[in-house]
């Protein structure tokens, strides 16, 4: 730097106090006299809680990490009114430019009854987020992620509301709240509209108002929303959405749902997982829900949850599908599942022609007077692409998987997911039924069309190498394949297994960790 | 092909001249690039070259910064597999990585001349390097290390400084 520099003299004369002091060799302070825009740069890329504390360091940091557009606080600020108070202070402060959030997130973890007041407290700042944030907010209570509904713990504090304001300016809000408190959509006349909004994420949320939730997010009070998420809604008996916006919804796990309407004549993606089935462990019927989906222009439909005529006689009804995915298909089972097989192969069968299908087979608990089911499946549509998920408890899944190909023959591209249930990854005992069905490598299969293979989750497992080495040998035509091992496989299993792979096939195979990383 | 180049010199604020690939700092620094596309109507008629004033820069950092600018935006300085430099996937670690890192691990008065000149050039990527160095001086820093590391003097009363913790205590 050049101290008799002009321009740096005019700057430094500026501010209160000189960067340095030419008179002196004491250390000067260069960091505050850099401008306002290059501190914010740094304050940055430090977390957002050392940010905020620079402001005690001298007066001149006191008000700059509010220049911040991205505050990310990994825990719930205490005292909730004065994190309040600093949200709304930050326009005020800069008279400069006014001063949006471009993202907001706050997220901690949920500490039962230690954080009594973590909805009060969550109630108390959400207003003042709402006034702030431009871009995105997310806002996620960290819980047991295997909890389904809320303990005892949380039933004191489930009565506390916390009342969802309107995010004028927000594109984005996530919240998850791990079921603490009950949140609440403000009456339509009151509300205000979200005008910006595009994305709405929820999961683990109890809701105060059964029927709120579909007002919330219709047109009227979200003209621009375009992907609305929910997952473990509780409390939502009935869910009317009408939307002209809306591209992609996706219903999970909302268990309790009685009543389902979605008017939504943009729709591209529907996903419908466990809404109206029973959930496992629960022997009680639900009633049958009552189903009305007006999505004309739908390309992509998930349906794992209860095939209701309802929902049969929706799909077949799309004119524009190209791609489908169905609940589990048992491969073993009893006369329930046989029953419950029958429908899912009813939905199939309404299509004569389909891009892409993902079919699951659950190879799970297998009973001893448990049937083979496959044969249910005679037909399938005409696909290009084939995304066959296998859930296996160390089951033998051969044969099943078998089946499904040889029916598809004229695939261009097979995803295979193997997806292990069972934490260990022991095969089944001897005397399994799943062993009678072993004598699938003698089966006739001829995947001609077949192109590219991609196989995920791909373990240690006997089974998986069985079938993969077979698939290989029997697509003819392939010209890209790519595996992608699950965690349990270690580099040195990698390096052995892509010397059996290579041996054996004519094309290249991509081999990829878990995690992406190419097998080297 | 070298030796068609055109080049331009830069003099610091201290009246040193260095030379540097016109191509190059044109790819780097929007500030130069700026300066050269303006006197290019003028530079068409003479076989002369360009100088350009850097009047906010020293020699001492506009040679660091010009080491900086030919490792990372010459593609021929770019040794081994000049694809692999550009097509570097997330997670993978940055060819130039290393040399980033002995980049920045200087003084902090020399860091700080570095972002002023990464600023002033406007050379994104070298701000940003510098930036992120400066903020690694504050990390895992108390308020009272900081304070020693940057020289910052606290000129809040106690009274005051008081009120600024009452205030944001919500973050410590």
């Amino acid at each position: 730097m050049d101290p008799s520099g002009a321009g740096e003299i005019a700057a430094a004369a500026k501010r209160a106090k000189p960067p340095w002091d030419t008179a002196t060799s004491i250390a000067v302070d260069r960091l505050s006299a850099l401008p306002d825009e290059i501190l914010a740069e740094i304050l940055l890329s430090v977390t957002s809680p050392d940010a905020v504390q620079t402001c005690v360091l001298s007066k001149r940091w006191c008000s700059l990490w509010k220049l911040l557009p991205d505050l990310h606080f990994p825990f719930f600020p205490k005292p909730a009114g004065s994190f309040r108070d600093a949200l709304d202070d930050q326009q005020q402060d800069l008279q400069v430019r006014p001063l949006h959030l471009r993202d907001l997130k706050v997220e901690g973890h949920d500490h039962g009854q230690g954080d009594g007041d973590l909805p009060s407290s969550i109630a108390t700042w959400l207003p003042a987020a709402a006034r702030r944030v431009h871009g995105r907010f997310t806002l996620l209570v960290h819980g047991d992620p295997t909890r389904i509904a809320p303990d005892e713990d949380e039933a004191a504090d489930a009565a506390v509301i916390v009342e969802l304001p309107c995010f004028e300016q927000a594109t984005s809000i996530s919240i998850g709240l791990s079921f603490r408190g009950r949140l609440a959509f403000l009456p339509p006349d009151v509300a205000g509209v979200f005008s910006r909004l595009t994305d709405l994420w929820l999961e683990r949320v109890q809701f105060q108002d059964p029927s709120a939730l579909g007002d919330a997010i219709s047109s009227a009070r979200c003209p621009c929303l375009q992907t609305f998420h929910v997952c473990r809604g509780l409390g939502l008996e009935k869910l009317a959405v009408s939307s002209t916006s809306l591209l992609k919804l996706d219903l999970q796990k909302l268990h309790g749902l009685l009543e389902l309407t979605v008017e939504t004549p943009g729709l591209k993606e529907l996903q419908v997982v466990d809404c109206f089935c029973t959930p496992a462990g629960e022997t009680d019927q639900l009633p049958a829900p009552v189903i009305s989906i007006t999505a004309p222009e739908l390309v992509a439909l998930d349906w794992r949850d209860s095939i209701t005529q309802d929902a049969i006689g929706f799909a077949h009804g799309l004119q524009h599908l190209r791609s489908l995915g169905t609940f589990l298909f048992f491969v073993y089972g009893d006369e329930d599942a046989d029953s419950y097989n029958r429908d899912c192969v009813r939905i199939l069968q309404g299509f004569r022609s389909i891009v892409t299908l993902t079919l699951i087979l659950a190879v799970l608990d297998i009973d001893d007077d448990d049937e083979y089911l496959m044969e249910a499946i005679t037909v399938l549509p005409d696909l290009t692409t084939l995304h066959l998920v296998i859930m296996s408890s160390g089951h033998c899944f051969g044969n099943s998987s078998l089946h499904v190909l040889r029916i598809c023959t004229g695939i261009r591209k097979l995803v295979l997911e193997l997806s292990s249930i069972s934490e260990s990854k022991e095969p089944c005992p001897f005397g399994c039924i799943c062993r009678q069905q072993s004598n699938w490598q003698n089966k006739e299969l001829a995947l001609v069309c077949l192109q590219e293979i991609e196989i995920q989750g791909f373990g240690p497992s006997e089974h998986d190498s069985g079938f993969v080495e077979h698939l290989f040998d029997r697509a003819t035509s392939l010209s890209k394949a790519t595996i992608f091992f699950d965690e349990s496989v270690t580099e040195g299993m990698a390096k052995e297994l892509c010397w059996m792979f290579q041996l054996s096939s004519k094309v290249h195979i991509d081999l990829r960790y878990h995690n992406n990383k190419k097998v080297l | 092909m070298a030796s068609e180049k055109k080049v331009v010199f830069l003099r610091s604020s201290d009246g040193e001249a260095f030379e540097v690939s016109e191509e190059v700092i044109s790819a780097a620094s929007v500030t130069i690039k700026g300066m050269i596309d303006e006197e290019s109507p003028s530079r068409a008629d003479t076989a002369a070259t360009t100088t350009l004033a850097i009047p906010n820069v020293t020699a001492a950092t506009l040679s660091r910064v010009l080491h900086y600018v030919n490792k990372h935006f010459d593609a021929a300085a770019v040794v081994g597999r000049p694809d692999d430099y550009i097509f570097c996937a997330p997670g993978d670690e940055h060819p130039l990585a290393r040399f980033d890192d002995d980049f920045v691990d200087v003084d902090n008065d020399t860091l700080i001349d570095l972002v002023h000149a990464a600023e002033y050039l406007h050379i994104k990527k070298l701000f940003d390097l510098t930036c992120k160095a400066v903020a690694d001086k504050l990390k895992g820093r108390t308020i009272d290390q900081i304070r020693e590391t940057f020289g910052i003097v606290n000129d809040y009363t106690v009274e005051e400084e008081v009120e600024v913790y009452r205030e944001n205590s919500w973050a410590f």
